[in-house]
């Protein structure tokens, strides 16, 4: 038995009317991760392009 | 006559007249949600008929007794499945991730109790409320179409007359969004106000539970149940009200249809006798970003390991949380910069401008088609995902509270939502606004 056929079965502590739990799908797994990777990386790319060093306390540089 | 067809004032006018129990209302709420037309919609995932007619029948003994305890006693409430009901099983809309059966009710859920409320089921989630399409649901208003998510169960029991109330779950628009394509009112209140003891984290920085309601009055109810105030005495005094428009904003980043309704909305609002002042927003596309890497970060924290132990989650949910572990720290913090320099930038524009509010849409587009993955969007097509977020993610991300209200609907009938960003603990003034803007459309709920 699967854990989502095992939780499936749990009571539900009432008599009431349930759904069933979704099922997963297969689907193209790889791709989906691929472009929340590229949706990720963008997001990172428009936080470089922010002018956040205002708010970072900078150290002088040592004097040579 | 069903439940559908009582407003939420008339349901609180007739438990207060004895004209209709709460057992009677809860009976209609449950057969009304259980009828064939309605549980197709896909709103509940599980009703709980014993629980609620046994808290029911104790409501109208208290009622016999001349005890109520406020605006909420004796309303049948909808939870979304993330949210604990003590004995019903929290499923968090996973294919078996992270399911149990509580013992306790979340904190929300028993300060609802006590103000009242009665919970008749737990409705659908977009899985881990990590997703602003909840895709097992269909939009009342057209069923072809999209509640938004992830509190699309919550917003569709609303928006379709099954419960007059309900609670969802706001990380980054997830109250809001649902509500605007809904059609109903939906409230973020201010980040760390309302307990979130019992609520399945997604990210800790920015969850917050909040009220969807078929008014405005029914929202400040259940906000004031579950931050323990007293419900505010006056939501009808618009003449003092300041509220700050991006006018440019409406017109360029939302769909024409959508944008013209909300610039009509502050017309209206300005006609009642709020004062509306143009404001230049802080930078949205930022706080898009900074709010979107926080959450893939955090969402790993919260979940990644149990995906490491193999729990089910489905494909795309799973997909998501590993590319959360891809989150560097030197992303993260610049996120958590970001948030800090746009809090200053709102400090500073409240500050500035004097404005009780902010008002732009809620949502650029209204419903999309259920399994359209693009919407028409600046010229172009764009993920619904981020679409959903454009307006959202700000008020998440700062921390502040957030109110959608319905405003208009397009030429189809579907329904365009108009946000309100408050100053940190400045709900009251929002729900002031939003009652405004709802007398300005004549007061009744969408039909």
């Amino acid at each position: 038995m699967s854990s989502a056929d095992r939780d499936a079965e749990q009571p539900g502590g009432d008599s009431g009317e349930r759904r069933p739990a979704p099922r997963d799908q297969p689907s193209s797994t790889t791709a989906k991760e691929a472009a929340l990777a590229r949706a990720l990386e963008r997001a990172v790319e428009r936080l470089r392009a922010a002018p956040l060093d205002d708010l970072q306390p900078t150290l002088p540089r040592a004097e040579r | 006559m069903s439940a559908s067809l009582l407003s939420l004032p008339a349901m609180q006018t007739a438990l207060r007249r004895r004209a209709l129990s709460s057992v009677e209302l809860v009976e209609r709420a449950l057969a009304l949600a259980s009828s064939a037309h309605e549980w197709e919609l896909g709103a509940f995932v599980e009703l709980t008929p014993e629980a609620a007619l046994a808290q029911a029948r104790a409501a109208d003994d208290e009622l016999r007794a001349g005890r109520a305890r406020g605006p909420l006693h004796g309303l049948p409430l909808a939870v979304k499945d993330v949210i604990d009901v003590g004995g019903v099983a929290t499923r968090l809309g996973t294919p078996g991730a992270g399911h149990r059966v509580p013992s306790a009710d979340a904190d929300v859920v028993r300060l609802a109790r006590a103000a009242g409320a009665i919970p008749i089921g737990k409705t659908a989630t977009h899985e881990l409320a990590y997703g602003m399409t909840t895709p097992a649901v269909a939009n009342p208003r057209d069923r072809t179409r999209t509640t938004g998510g992830s509190s699309g169960g919550s917003a569709a029991a609303v928006a379709a007359g099954l419960a007059p109330l309900a609670l969802g779950t706001d990380t980054n628009g997830s109250v809001r969004c649902p509500a605007a394509l809904c059609g109903v009112v939906g409230l973020k209140p201010t980040f760390g106000r309302v307990p979130r003891g019992g609520v399945a984290p997604l990210a800790w920085s920015q969850d917050v539970v909040g009220p969807l309601a078929e008014n405005v009055a029914g929202c400040a109810a259940l906000h004031a149940a579950l931050t323990e105030r007293p419900a505010l005495a006056d939501l009808r005094r618009a003449d003092e009200l300041c509220v700050g428009a991006d006018r440019e904003l409406c017109e360029r980043a939302a769909a024409p249809e959508v944008g013209r309704s909300v610039l009509a909305a502050l017309d209206a609002l300005a006609a009642d006798g709020a004062r509306v002042v143009e404001v230049k927003l802080p930078d949205q596309a930022l706080a898009g970003a900074a709010s979107y890497v926080t959450i893939v970060a955090e969402a790993h924290r919260a979940w990644g390991s149990r995906l490491e132990h193999g729990e089910a989650f489905s494909a795309d949910i799973a997909a998501a949380l590993r590319v959360g572990a891809q989150v560097s720290a030197d992303a993260y913090l610049r996120a958590a910069q970001a948030r800090t320099l746009l809090r200053r930038q709102l400090a500073e524009l409240f500050a500035a401008s004097g404005v009780d509010a902010l008002a732009m849409p809620t949502v650029p587009v209204v419903a999309a088609e259920r399994d359209a993955a693009r919407v028409l969007l600046d010229g172009g097509l764009r993920p619904v995902e981020s679409a959903h977020a454009r307006f959202t993610a700000l008020a998440s991300l700062c921390g502040g509270p957030a109110l959608s209200v319905p405003c208009g609907v397009d030429a189809d009938g579907l329904p365009i939502g108009l946000q309100l960003l408050g100053r940190p603990d400045g709900e009251a003034a929002l729900l002031r606004v939003g009652a405004a803007v709802e007398r300005g459309r004549g007061g009744a709920p969408l039909a």
